[in-house]
């Protein structure tokens, strides 16, 4: 589809005017774009720029939607909805004769399977209902490996393919990774599955409603099947359950632990929906040839394109949205509409909007502070410092087994299923340690290796123009504001302190990671 | 959208596509039914077989039991016997039966064991024997379900390929139902009838995948019946599944 | 940075103390809780018989004599609630309104709700061990201990953490300078533009503090849980005995970690209450020899709940197990606990049967129990009122406070 430029000038340069909260100032709000949109702080340059001028912020903002760093951005906000970077799944490293360095890779490559996909979308500037059409999906070297897959361009990293076992075009609806990570049995039937694709995709949560047989006589003396076919108080959501459950058979798998059976697509099992849940595939109603057909009429529902819109809003507004927020995202996804159901539109349009820029909030409910998830901390303090918190390999910030993805605030996919908002206690140390480490680095580098923004300090001292200027570029990269006198001045005492202690380069340290624990700094 | 006719369902409207033509000619679906048959089913005997021989290459260590690979004999990254055979993952294996009346049953199959020569056998999924008498009472039953395969041999062996098959014989009939995944034509069947009509052929519903991934269907009467495909009606077919029921009814049984 | 209020408030008296037990996958009452031998559906594939003491009724069956064991020594301390209905047959869904009372996301459990409304400040007011969690409102209330050693490892510093760049971490004295500047800084960020800005200083500042009381008692505490039922209690218990938590919550999976979720061969439940109830016998033990902050017996001052997401289908499947099922049982021991208590029912069809809350008594004119009763109760046997969280009443006849 071709959106005419007119329309598309119009819905992006002019929203709706919308009375709210005060928005942050100019350099603020484009460290939040920025580290919403890239992971990473924004330049020194690209802050001046925008203190100079504040309009210069949508141009920087634009670049932004441009960046490929947008990829892993998606991929967080997605886990975030759709939970599938989970710390384990039925099948492990050691079924594909992998070595056992590789168990996180591997837990991750399969996890990320759909998000990138899904973020492949977006990147491409691809209509979002490939998202559950496409006939291709995304693979990294260790999945073109171990999957029916045959990679379609050159390159390194997740790259484009094409599944090989027969699955039908249906982008993340035939996502190994998504049904991994929701797998079924021989008694659910893929109806958890077609809950899933509820939740996930139309933003509607088939499971919220009581479960309650009008007769229990008939759930008893007929057993579950019956009171599904036959029970009013079941049909209510197995009306929908059943049917979409009954398309996704060709994942039905005899024994849900065998690598060998959820490794491939099972295309001769797909007629066994109708003759297991007694119902032939469909979606809301409308019969369903295959799972493409499954893709394409979720494409075409309202609910994908509305979910859509809510799932990005919340991932920007970094809180659920509610009846308060209708007309809200109401005029997104008009917005939505007129750019093709373009992500990137959509981005372009929550970003300039009044709820996101707000900095001040005096009434409703939107966030003036938001807590950086663990990979965004993760991401902003590597670009910032070269420090990056691993142990053999395994990202600390992104993992629970051993790191500290919940601890610090995360989604694991399996029992945390939100992001923290608010501070917490294993927060606040996960926070400290992480910049204790990127401290500790920073200043490494720049006494031992003479490289990064503290190299060539040695014998400066507060006051020193040398120490000052650091100081300032580091706290304004990092914050996004100048510090305050009262900050200089509790600056400059703890360098003192801990110069006396310690020596310089461990004063460097200490101040490195006290301004990386300002709330400043971990929030956006 | 061609067709704009929407329908509104619980919070969501849907597009409806024109109605698909049809992929399947008579012809080609019988021939793929012919591929589908000469290509032969997944048996239980033949996977008892590859099973067992595999175990015995084993030693005392590795895998630690005569029919069951399971830890902690077997770790997670597998073990290797003196012969250079390699066990990995998990499997429960039971033989109760007599020569006259076998009754065995992999319970659970989970595993990949390779020789030293390349791999040998993956799976998973179950199978399972079990049948008595002789001539007019002669009787079994048998399944084989999830993925099996072992590279070189040929046929429905060759990895890759899945298959949720149950059948039963009675005296001179049989039965079959379920799902078989050949490269090219997946078949299902929601029951086959073999061995009743004078002519050899059989009675029941055959379905046979596309590449495309469109199914048409056959609803066999002694061998022939009419094709269909998403509610067309294309012309008679006649299917020989004459090698399926020697198969099927051969002295071994399936 | 200032003084240390928690050690300043670490008084303790009354304030009751909570340990939750999640057994995961959803139990099947009748092989221990449910006596109901003689339903018309209800399959007692457990076999057994009914065994009594006081008012107290449970299931002494064979291959499980931990269950009787437990029941003889601990009736007249134990009750136990029938029929909660959990309005669902999803594993995540019904963890998630057994422990809030809700099926949505932005809620909090119980366990939550006690530890962040408790009148003294804790440093974990809700300590997760193992097991489940859900918070919304009171997340910073909510202390996760990890699934490895996490909690440890944060709390011993750079010791025992693990780093491939290598990272020697601040000495004491840098450390501390570090940690006084930033109290300061948050002190002063407190004042901000507005509630929202304030709140997350505020919440900054407090696990500053929190944090910083936890730091220099750990070498107190042994959190290496891990996946042993054993051990995870016994590290709620020594945290609960220390005061650091008000609420604790472990799980146990039952037999190789199997867990309750027997859709086939329904019989494993019996092993999987033999090791619960084993278990539980000796966290009765040691919570009654081990004295609390108030130099009492923890078990005075600490309530026992033991929970399961659902029960299960009353009738066996083909494979001899049972599916899900949307009621079940909990069994509640310890302080506040009117012990020989049995509260609620299941009527012929398996499901609640209307129960006055004041008795606890099956009978018509009372109502159908859910999950919410059962937070409700709870949270009045914290002292906390139950409208915090609905309008849903407790079930009186188990209070004994």
């Amino acid at each position: 589809m071709v959106i005419a430029p007119l329309v598309w000038w119009a819905c992006a340069q002019e929203p709706t005017p919308e009375p709210g909260p005060t928005p942050l100032d100019a350099p603020r709000l484009l460290r939040r774009a920025s580290l919403d949109l890239r992971g990473v702080l924004p330049s020194t340059e690209e802050l001046e720029q925008v203190r100079a001028d504040p309009a210069a912020l949508d141009g920087l903002v634009e670049g932004y939607l441009d960046d490929p760093r947008l990829e892993e951005r998606v991929v967080a906000w997605l886990h975030e909805r759709w939970h599938t970077r989970v710390d384990g799944f039925s099948a492990a490293w050691y079924d594909y004769g992998l070595d056992a360095r590789d168990e996180v890779e591997f837990e991750r490559a399969v996890g990320e399977e759909p998000l990138r996909l899904a973020a492949a979308v977006v990147v491409e500037d691809l209509p979002w209902t490939e998202v559950v059409q496409a006939d291709w999906t995304q693979a990294n070297t260790l999945l073109l490996e171990i999957w029916p897959l045959e990679v379609l361009d050159t390159g390194e990293g997740w790259r484009r393919a094409r599944w090989t076992d027969a699955r039908p075009a249906a982008g993340v609806l035939v996502s190994n990774g998504l049904w991994w990570r929701y797998p079924t049995d021989l008694f659910n039937l893929n109806r958890g599955r077609a809950s899933a694709v509820s939740r996930l995709l139309l933003c509607q949560d088939l499971l919220a409603g009581p479960v309650r047989a009008s007769d229990p006589l008939t759930l008893l003396e007929g057993g579950a099947e019956a009171a599904i076919r036959e029970d009013p108080g079941c049909q209510g959501c197995h009306s929908v359950i059943e049917p979409l459950a009954s398309a996704l058979f060709g994942f039905h798998w005899v024994d849900e632990y065998a690598v060998e059976e959820m490794t491939r697509y099972h295309p001769e099992r797909e007629p066994l929906g109708a003759l297991l849940l007694g119902v032939e595939p469909a979606f809301y109603g409308e019969p369903t040839a295959d799972l493409a057909a499954v893709g394409a009429a979720v494409a075409a529902s309202e609910g994908f394109e509305a979910c859509a819109v809510q799932t990005f809003a919340e991932a920007l507004w970094r809180r659920p949205t509610g009846t308060s927020d209708a007309d809200t995202l109401h005029t997104l996804r008009g917005q939505f509409r007129a750019g093709g159901l373009r992500v990137r539109a959509l981005l372009r349009s929550i970003v300039s909007g009044a709820e996101y820029r707000a900095g001040v909030v005096q009434e409703g409910e939107a966030l003036s502070r938001r807590l950086l998830s663990p990979e965004l901390l993760q991401s902003a303090v590597e670009e910032l410092t070269g420090f990056v918190w691993t142990a053999q390999g395994v990202e600390l910030l992104d993992e629970d087994e051993r790191g500290f993805r919940t601890l610090a605030g995360g989604v694991d996919g399996e029992e945390v299923l939100r992001p923290q908002s608010e501070p917490g206690l294993t927060w606040a140390l996960a926070l400290r340690r992480l910049a204790e480490g990127a401290g500790e680095h920073l200043a490494r580098r720049g006494f031992e290796q003479g490289e990064g923004p503290l190299a060539g300090l040695g014998g400066a001292r507060p006051g020193d123009a040398a120490f000052d200027a650091a100081q300032e570029e580091l706290i304004w990269r990092l914050w996004g504001r100048a510090p305050s006198a009262e900050d200089l001045a509790e600056d400059q005492a703890l360098w003192e302190e801990v110069q006396v202690l310690d020596g310089e380069q461990a004063a460097w340290a200490a101040l490195v990671s006290l301004w990386l624990r300002d709330l400043d700094a971990v929030t956006r | 959208m061609s067709q704009a006719l929407w329908l509104l369902g619980a919070g969501c409207a849907i597009a409806l596509e024109p109605a698909p033509t049809p992929t399947w000619a008579p012809g080609a679906f019988e021939a793929a039914a012919r591929a589908v048959v000469e290509r032969g089913l997944p048996d239980p005997w033949t996977l008892r077989a590859l099973y067992l021989d595999a175990l015995s290459a084993g030693d005392a260590a590795c895998p630690g039991s005569d029919d069951d690979l399971a830890p902690p004999e077997v770790s997670l990254s597998g073990c290797t016997s003196s012969s250079g055979w390699t066990y990995a993952g998990v499997s429960t294996f039971e033989e109760t039966g007599t020569p006259e009346e076998p009754d065995f049953r992999m319970l659970n199959a989970d595993f990949s064991i390779t020789g030293p020569s390349g791999e040998a056998l993956r799976a998973g999924g179950s199978f399972g024997f079990r049948g008595g008498g002789q001539g007019t009472t002669r009787w079994w039953e048998a399944e084989v379900m999830g993925s099996w395969g072992t590279p070189g041999v040929g046929g429905w062996l060759d990895p890759g390929g899945g298959v949720m098959l149950y059948a039963r014989l009675t005296g001179d009939q049989a039965q079959l139902d379920g799902a078989l995944d050949h490269p090219d034509t997946p078949l299902y069947t929601p029951g086959l009838e073999l061995g009743a009509c004078a002519n050899g052929g059989a009675d029941g519903e055959l379905r046979l995948r596309s590449p495309g991934g469109v199914w048409a269907s056959a609803t066999l009467d002694c061998g022939c019946g009419f094709l269909e495909e998403v509610g067309q009606e294309l012309g008679e077919v006649c299917v020989d599944l004459g090698p399926l029921w020697g198969a099927l009814a051969g002295e071994g049984g399936w | 940075m200032g003084a240390l209020p928690f050690l300043a408030r670490a008084a303790t008296l009354g304030e009751r103390r909570f340990l939750f037990v999640f057994c995961d996958g959803g139990w099947d009452p009748t092989y221990a809780l449910a006596p109901l031998f003689g339903h018309p559906y209800a399959e007692m594939d457990g076999g057994g018989e009914v065994a009594t003491l006081g008012g107290l009724s449970w299931v002494d069956g064979p291959d499980r004599p931990a269950v009787s064991d437990f029941f003889r020594a601990q009736a007249a301390r134990s009750a136990l609630v029938h029929g909660l209905e959990v309005r669902s047959v999803a594993h995540e869904r019904c963890r998630r309104i057994l422990m809030t009372g809700s099926a949505g996301e932005g809620v909090d459990d119980w366990g939550a709700v006690l530890g962040a409304k408790a009148a003294v400040e804790r440093v974990m007011p809700h300590l997760v061990v193992a097991g489940p969690a859900f918070s919304s409102r009171y997340a910073a209330s909510v202390v996760r201990a990890g699934r490895g050693e996490q909690l440890p490892q944060l709390l011993g510093g750079w010791s025992r953490l693990d780093s491939d760049l290598t990272v020697r971490g601040p000495s004491a004295g840098a450390a501390a300078a570090v940690e006084a500047a930033l109290a300061r800084r948050l002190e002063r960020q407190l004042e901000q533009a507005d509630a929202q800005s304030a709140a997350v200083a505020r919440g900054a500042l407090d696990a500053l503090e929190r944090a910083a009381v936890l730091e220099q008692r750990a070498g107190e505490l042994d959190f290496g849980a891990g996946e042993d039922f054993d051990d995870q209690w016994a590290t709620a218990v020594e945290c609960l005995r220390t005061d650091l938590c008000r609420c604790a919550m472990v799980r146990f999976a039952g037999l190789y970690n199997l867990t309750f979720d027997t859709h086939a061969a329904n019989t494993l439940q019996a092993s999987h209450f033999e090791l619960l109830f084993q278990s539980l016998g000796r966290l009765a033990n040691t919570l009654d020899s081990t004295a609390g902050p108030d130099g009492l017996a923890l078990s005075e001052s600490t309530t026992l709940v033991v929970i399961s997401e659902m029960g299960r289908f009353p009738m066996l499947n083909e494979q001899g197990g049972k599916h899900h099922w949307a009621f079940t049982s909990a069994l509640l021991w310890g302080s506040g606990v009117r012990g020989g208590t049995v509260v609620g029912g299941y009527d012929d069809t398996m499901q609640s049967a209307p129960t006055d809350l004041t008795t606890g008594e099956v009978s018509a004119a009372g109502e159908p129990l859910t999950a919410a009763h059962l937070g409700a109760t709870l949270l009045a046997l914290g002292d906390v009122d139950p409208g915090e969280v609905g309008s849903t009443p407790p079930l009186s006849a188990l209070l004994d406070l």
